[in-house]
């Protein structure tokens, strides 16, 4: 999976953006730092600095919950993902879009929002994993969960 | 002249705000709405009234309840807080509008009517036209430069607006999808309807992007 995900470019994952994020992510030169940001950014933006007017509201909390299943996913050998490993594996050459797509139904299914609204941001994080290595990704990501655990006990 | 089918919607049974028929390919009619509605984008479902979403035609109202149809989320781009959900064109099929694709071409100060289902998430499947005019056109800033171009109407919104098509008066073309309004710094809310947000400063998402989301939602439309 390490090894699928190392070996697509950070910027094909960035393709699979919708054209206005797309546009404005590929425009830059981005260093890991500036795309957690910008996912940070993305994730909060729908209802950022406004009071909207609908029956319910964006979830803040999304980004941090696409970031835990990932991490089981990549990082760890967890077996809730066994059967999505499998999956991809047997793709004789998976692309980026097709990587995000398959990881959004996947986590769509454990965590319970549509795979249409993980997308986008599947598609940054893979971008910033693919950028840095998963190997880094995961050990940044580790070093960040374990020190929220260590301040929850 | 081409109009806006309006329709209200609603996300895990719940009636949540206003979209449109925004474009149809051989397989799916597409329907845009605000993303922030769209919640964990579950169980959707389009109302079909009896009107058929249509302002010229007269509505029976009060309706407690009205047909729907299951719909599936396509794409969302939350740069722009805008969400293209799809249908099944042999279900559900309605003519879509023209778009204003540059932003040249919206002068400050010009007519638009916001057609929507105000206080849809309230039971009120009531669609309503209101002119309005566009008080300024925004670029909304990010974290890095890109054009975010937002219309900035005199309309009061009210809880059901969200993803409201912002209208042309002088061709019917839609220029903008509701997203909010000002809000106030000290805004208190009551659960999650906003209070003391009622100014008149209503933001609007320009759709020069919308043909490009509308072909990436049907080719993910299978995808997903």
């Amino acid at each position: 999976m390490k090894q699928i995900i190392n070996s697509i470019k950070s910027e094909d994952f960035l393709s699979v953006l919708p054209t206005a994020s797309r546009q404005m992510l590929l425009k830059q030169n981005l260093g890991e730092i500036e795309l957690i940001e910008l996912t940070k950014f993305l994730a909060s933006e729908p209802s950022r600095g406004m009071a909207t007017k609908g029956g319910s509201n964006w979830s803040p909390d999304l980004l941090n919950e696409v970031i835990k299943e990932i991490r089981l996913l990549l990082c760890t050998n967890d077996t809730k993902y066994d059967e999505f490993r499998k999956k991809v594996k047997e793709q004789a050459s998976p692309t980026a879009k097709i990587v995000v797509i398959l990881i959004s139904n996947a986590i769509s299914a454990n965590i319970g929002f549509a795979a249409g609204i993980l997308v986008p941001l599947i598609a940054i994080i893979f971008a910033v994993a693919s950028k840095v290595t998963v190997e880094a990704w995961c050990s940044k990501i580790d070093k960040e969960f374990n020190s929220a655990q260590n301040n929850a006990t | 002249m081409k109009v806006a089918i309006t329709l209200p919607i609603s996300i895990n049974k719940k009636v949540v705000g206003t979209c449109f028929v925004a474009g149809a390919n051989e397989k799916y009619t597409a329907l845009i709405t605000a993303l922030h509605l769209i919640d964990t984008g579950n169980d959707i479902f389009i109302g079909l009234p009896p009107h058929g979403g249509d302002i010229s035609k007269p509505q029976l109202y009060p309706l407690t309840n009205i047909p729907a149809i299951d719909a599936k989320l396509g794409i969302t781009e939350p740069l722009l807080d805008l969400a293209i959900v799809l249908v099944d064109r042999n279900k559900f099929f309605a003519p879509s509008p023209n778009y204003v694709k540059n932003i040249n071409e919206i002068k400050v100060g010009e007519e638009v009517v916001i057609v929507g289902y105000p206080f849809a998430p309230m039971g009120s499947f009531l669609e309503t036209a209101d002119i309005s005019r566009v008080s300024a056109i925004g670029n909304r800033l990010g974290p890095i430069a890109q054009n975010r171009f937002e219309l900035i109407i005199s309309h009061q919104t009210h809880f059901g607006s969200s993803g409201s098509p912002v209208v042309r008066r002088i061709d019917g073309s839609v220029c903008g999808i509701i997203r909010g309004c000002l809000a106030p710094p000290s805004a208190l809310s009551l659960g999650n309807i906003p209070l003391g947000t009622d100014s008149s400063v209503t933001y609007a998402t320009f759709t020069e992007h919308i043909p490009d989301l509308l072909n990436e939602a049907y080719s993910m439309g299978d995808l997903l």
